[in-house]
């Protein structure tokens, strides 16, 4: 007990250095949020202070001379200001990792804490007129007061309103926290019952600084096991990422290739030159055009645009396209191709989406084009010696919108060296960073500065235009083109004997 | 996207502002989806639409279905402007609607 009284200097000191350290590694460590940092950093240069300042008030007790005077009033004030202010810091601590206090029953504990906190202070500077305290004898020595108790007992009560929180609140923290708050709690509660007794051990100072540094050593833990816990979470994520990139990829692929993109696509038939392009705005796109012989000499052309963007217009695209080409196979009308797949669509919809279509079927012997239109942009045609002008052809209303709904069938005659173009709503729509839209005269302009051009150079004509018009500005929609030119009936086979013999 | 509601008894008039497009359609869905008791009729006014896409019909021709559903008029759509007006007749949305 002697001993302990005596090395008791030497052990404050070292506390204080230890104190002083832990505040100088909470100034540095950047992963604690604001408010923790805040509050440790309040516990610990408290500490500091208070060991230095207790420290001090032993060295001068009972020093007649005059700075002894007022070292001990100094210090002997500090000690007792400074167990509230660590409690202040105790309680800010509190009321950030109860995340932010939502519990209001709470907040206003914390609230009362700190009531009785302002009381202690309050306390302590009537004291020094009262003498409420603690008083100093002749000698200079520090002598307990008749209010000591009391004091002792506010503090009490603010540990014990804290506990109170920290147990209400224990479903937020794991057990390593838990309970280091409750020791933070309790170990000053048991020096100060154990110092009432012994004046000298200025135990409940020592024990509050043990559980500061305790304190700084837990939030580091749990703040590196959080920090853990948040790396493995990003990798993860990242990975998951790379897999759907992947896969948009193929898919993007997959969808490109099942547009016929093959050209020439059929350099063994002198009667027609077709050119079709498709650029979506997303990885997969919901605009398709196909084209495909019926029969021999019946070449059919469908052009579509999906509502919508990405996956599930590219799912609903590939439908479509599956769809119209089966009952183009069969033999029917453009009509009662767009009325059957509009019934088989709507049967189906639960997504509502809908298709906008232009179908054609081309007579290649006649140069007839028997055509329906379901709710798709005008088509463009340039017969010979002529420019290109929109077809305001009969529009029936778009497919998978409603169901029963009807089309028709009209007919236009491509002579031969007519062209027929026709796209979906991205190039009128696209824009530029003036939020311009290119348009459908600015269409028919490229379209009649190539107008003598094969397809392939009708299309180039119109995309370098949009892509100049552009500019910087991002592709919003689906680009979608195709172009085809009649040439002419086929010449029949044995006219070629002219030249030969027999 | 600003959308106004009027109701004058059993009419429920939404006023669209600015653009109905993918990122804004989903608000009018939502307020059409949980804004339609009562309602016997609607209208959309669109004097102050500046533009619609492919987006904004689908939640036009759900609008116009959900009222099909109880039995209800069309939905008219009135003070459309020319693009607007344009992008009706081509898909057909004139046919569908009550367009004026």
């Amino acid at each position: 007990m002697e001993y302990l009284k005596q090395a008791q200097l030497s052990i404050m000191l070292f506390l204080a250095g230890i104190c002083a350290t832990t505040s100088l590694f909470v100034v540095f460590t950047k992963e604690m949020p604001k408010k923790q940092k805040q509050a440790l950093l309040l516990m610990d240069i408290g500490a500091v202070v208070l060991l230095i300042a207790d420290r001090n008030a032993y060295i001068y007790r009972g020093d007649p001379s005059a700075a002894a005077w007022y070292m001990v009033r100094v210090c002997n004030f500090l000690v007792f200001f400074l167990n509230p202010v660590i409690l202040y810091g105790f309680n800010m601590y509190l009321d950030d990792i109860c995340i932010g206090a939502e519990d209001r029953i709470v907040k206003r504990a914390l609230t009362i804490a700190n009531v009785t906190i302002v009381l202690s202070v309050l306390l302590l500077i009537v004291s020094q007129f009262t003498g409420f305290c603690y008083t100093f004898d002749e000698a200079n020595r520090y002598q307990r007061g008749p209010g000591y108790l009391f004091m002792v007992l506010i503090s009490l009560l603010t540990i014990v309103i804290q506990i109170y929180v920290i147990v209400r609140s224990r479903k937020r923290f794991n057990r390593k926290t838990l309970i280091v708050l409750l020791l933070f709690s309790a170990v000053p509660i048991l020096a100060a019952v154990v110092q009432v007794f012994l004046y000298g051990l200025s135990l409940i100072n020592f024990g509050l600084v043990a559980m500061v540094v305790v304190l700084y050593v837990s939030t580091l833990t749990r703040l590196s096991e959080q920090m853990e816990a948040y790396r493995r979470d990003l990798l993860a994520m990242t990975l998951q990422q790379e897999r759907v990139n992947t896969e948009l990829a193929l898919a993007t692929r997959i969808q490109t290739d099942m547009l016929p993109n093959i050209f020439p696509a059929f350099p063994d038939r002198s009667e027609m030159d077709i050119y079709a392009s498709m650029t979506p705005a997303k990885e997969v796109g919901g605009d398709f055009y196909d084209f495909f012989f019926v029969d021999h000499d019946h070449l059919a052309l469908v052009i579509a645009d999906v509502s919508g963007k990405g996956i599930p217009a590219a799912m609903f695209m590939m439908m479509a396209k599956s769809m119209l080409q089966t009952q183009a196979a069969a033999g029917h009308s453009p009509r009662e191709v767009l009325e059957t797949v509009n019934r088989l669509i709507c049967e189906n919809n639960k997504e509502k989406m809908f298709i906008t279509v232009w179908f054609g079927i081309l007579d290649l012997d006649t140069g007839l084009l028997t055509a329906a239109n379901a709710g798709h942009e005008y088509p463009i045609l340039k017969m010979p010696g002529t420019e290109f002008e929109i077809v305001k052809d009969k529009h029936g209303f778009v497919l998978g919108g409603m169901k029963g709904m009807k089309y028709t069938d009209y007919t236009l005659t491509m002579a031969p060296g007519a062209k027929l173009f026709v796209y979906t709503d991205g190039v009128a729509e696209a824009m530029n960073a003036g939020r311009e839209l290119f348009g459908i005269d600015r269409t028919l302009q490229a379209l009649n500065a190539a107008k003598d051009a094969p397809p392939e150079g009708v299309l180039r004509s119109v995309d370098e235009a949009v892509a100049r018009f552009a500019g910087s500005a991002e592709q919003v929609d689906d680009l979608t083109m195709m172009c085809i030119e009649y040439r002419g009936k086929a010449e029949t086979k044995g006219d070629g004997h002219e030249g030969t013999d027999g | 996207m600003n959308i106004y509601r009027t109701i004058n008894e059993d009419e429920l008039t939404l006023s669209l502002e600015g653009r109905l497009d993918t990122l804004t359609a989903p608000e009018l869905e939502n307020e059409i989806r949980n804004g339609l008791t009562g309602v016997e009729k609607l209208v959309f006014d669109f004097e102050k639409l500046e533009y619609i896409s492919s987006a904004g019909l689908r939640v036009l021709l759900a609008a116009e279905q959900a009222l099909e559903e109880k039995g209800a008029e069309k939905v008219r759509v009135v003070n459309m402007n020319s693009t607007i007006r344009n992008i009706f007749e081509i898909t057909g949305f004139t046919d569908v609607l009550a367009v004026e």
